[in-house]
């Protein structure tokens, strides 16, 4: 049985709504801030892989509570509207996306760069956390 | 506690101080006026106050230094100590700089810094000046290249290793090209032809993996039961290979390969794995063999000779280097 208010990490590994979306790789909860871990691989889709940004208005919002938390940093990748160009259609990013803490119990989430946006934006849909599969962080 | 050359210097002096018979219980005006002797400058009061309060510390020197109301000064609750109890010959202080000066050079500044705060701890006590690098002739060289990607991790993963860890991390592959998030119980961190590799259980993979410093991304260490690995296993996945990249579903096997005369005494000087064995033609040729799990860097170097290696067994490696023969 894990506390409250630990350092919690869920290996997640999900696949976007877009093929061309980034995979969700972990989210963190710390006590303090959430932190959602994304890798990005560039396709055949741009010339030189096209580029990467997220939109500042990037949320993340509780399926059931509809509480959002906006986000409030990023690391890896560059706030819209200013974007960073890859070079090859072989590149990848490693980023994170940094929010406020949210509660520490099961809920599902919604991570949300655009509403009602295509598949080209970076939402994710229904992502669970059972905080039975959390691990916790030393 | 790292401790600065600057302040073991003081210590130095205040030790000397409190072990000095002669004039017992120094006040920290004497041990003030003595360092203004011993060293190149005055230390402030507050300075040596603070000195001694870190002496006292047991992450420092766990010095036993108290202050004697009696006698208005301080002095070692215990006669015998002192912060120059080891040892040291100035051979193993010569040795101990060669050592790091090996270090250096190969570990790179990743692993200088972890070392450095602990011999700078030794050497300064004998008033011995840390090898600055930047002064220092070179006479060890490696191709060790600053900058290379994935070393930020190289402290967190070793000491990942060292106390038996589990952790989390973001990993890129460059052959699928797929970022995955992975959990694995780190065994040990492996160096070949300068790279650095990382090797433990993964929980994804459900075996023994390996993978390069350079696609991990965000290591994290977890509060998880570490997954011990068999130890036979660990062995053969560690020794019993040339390179890092184990071939899926291959077994440990004979490998047996022809070099040309212009390639043998390469061979014979640096063997490429310790089962090495070789059997010289009078021509100069030689037949060697090897007791390995085939790799992908084996493939590769046998590649890389080019019409000057040919491979006579397995036969499906004979195929898969043939091209250029």
């Amino acid at each position: 049985m894990i506390k409250k208010n630990k350092k919690l990490v869920f290996n997640l590994n999900i696949i976007g709504h877009g093929e061309s979306n980034p995979i969700l790789l972990r989210i963190s909860l710390y006590p303090e801030i959430t932190k959602i871990d994304f890798g990005y691989v560039t396709t055949d889709k741009y010339n030189y892989g096209g580029w990467i940004k997220i939109a500042p208005e990037t949320f993340i919002e509780n399926t059931v509570t509809k509480e959002r938390f906006v986000l409030t940093n990023a690391v890896g990748i560059t706030l819209a509207p200013a974007k960073r160009n890859f070079e090859s259609n072989k590149d990848w990013q490693y980023f994170s996306l940094y929010f406020p803490a949210i509660p520490q119990k099961d809920c599902i989430l919604n991570i949300i760069e655009k509403i009602k946006g295509n598949k080209n934006d970076f939402n994710y849909y229904n992502v669970a956390l059972k905080m039975e599969n959390a691990i916790e962080i030393k | 506690m790292a401790i600065s050359k600057s302040a073991y210097k003081r210590y130095r002096v205040i030790d000397k101080m409190l072990r000095n018979k002669f004039k017992p219980y120094p006040t920290i005006d004497d041990i003030l006026e003595a360092c203004e002797d011993s060293l190149e400058y005055a230390p402030s009061l507050d300075t040596l106050e603070k000195d001694i309060r870190n002496m006292k510390q047991a992450d420092v020197l766990d010095a036993p230094i108290e202050y004697c109301r009696k006698n208005k000064g301080y002095w070692y609750t215990n006669p015998n100590y002192s912060i120059n109890s080891i040892p040291l010959t100035e051979e193993d202080i010569t040795t101990i700089k060669e050592a790091l000066d090996l270090i250096k050079n190969i570990g790179g500044k990743r692993v200088n810094e972890r070392f450095s705060e602990a011999i700078q701890k030794i050497l300064a006590t004998y008033s011995e000046e840390f090898p600055d690098g930047n002064s220092q002739r070179k006479i060890i060289q490696t191709d060790y290249v600053e900058g290379a990607k994935g070393y930020e991790n190289f402290n967190k993963l070793y000491e990942a290793c060292k106390n038996q860890n589990p952790i989390s991390f973001a990993h890129y592959s460059y052959n699928s090209r797929e970022f995955k998030a992975i959990i694995v119980h780190p065994i040990l961190l492996k160096e070949f032809e300068n790279r650095w590799y990382l090797i433990g259980y993964s929980e994804t993979h459900n075996n023994i993996r390996t993978f390069g410093l350079d696609r991990i991304y965000e290591p994290v260490l977890l509060k998880r039961k570490y997954i011990e690995s068999n130890s036979n296993e660990v062995e053969s996945y560690c020794n019993d290979i040339y390179g890092v990249y184990p071939l899926e579903n291959q077994p440990k096997q004979t490998i047996r390969f022809l070099t040309s005369i212009k390639i043998t005494n390469y061979f014979e000087a640096y063997p490429i794995h310790a089962t090495q064995k070789g059997e010289k033609n009078e021509s100069g040729s030689s037949f060697f063999t090897i007791e390995v799990v085939p790799s992908i860097e084996l493939i590769r170097l046998f590649r890389s000779y080019g019409r000057n290696l040919e491979v006579i067994h397995p036969n499906w490696l004979r195929e898969q280097t043939k091209t250029l023969l």
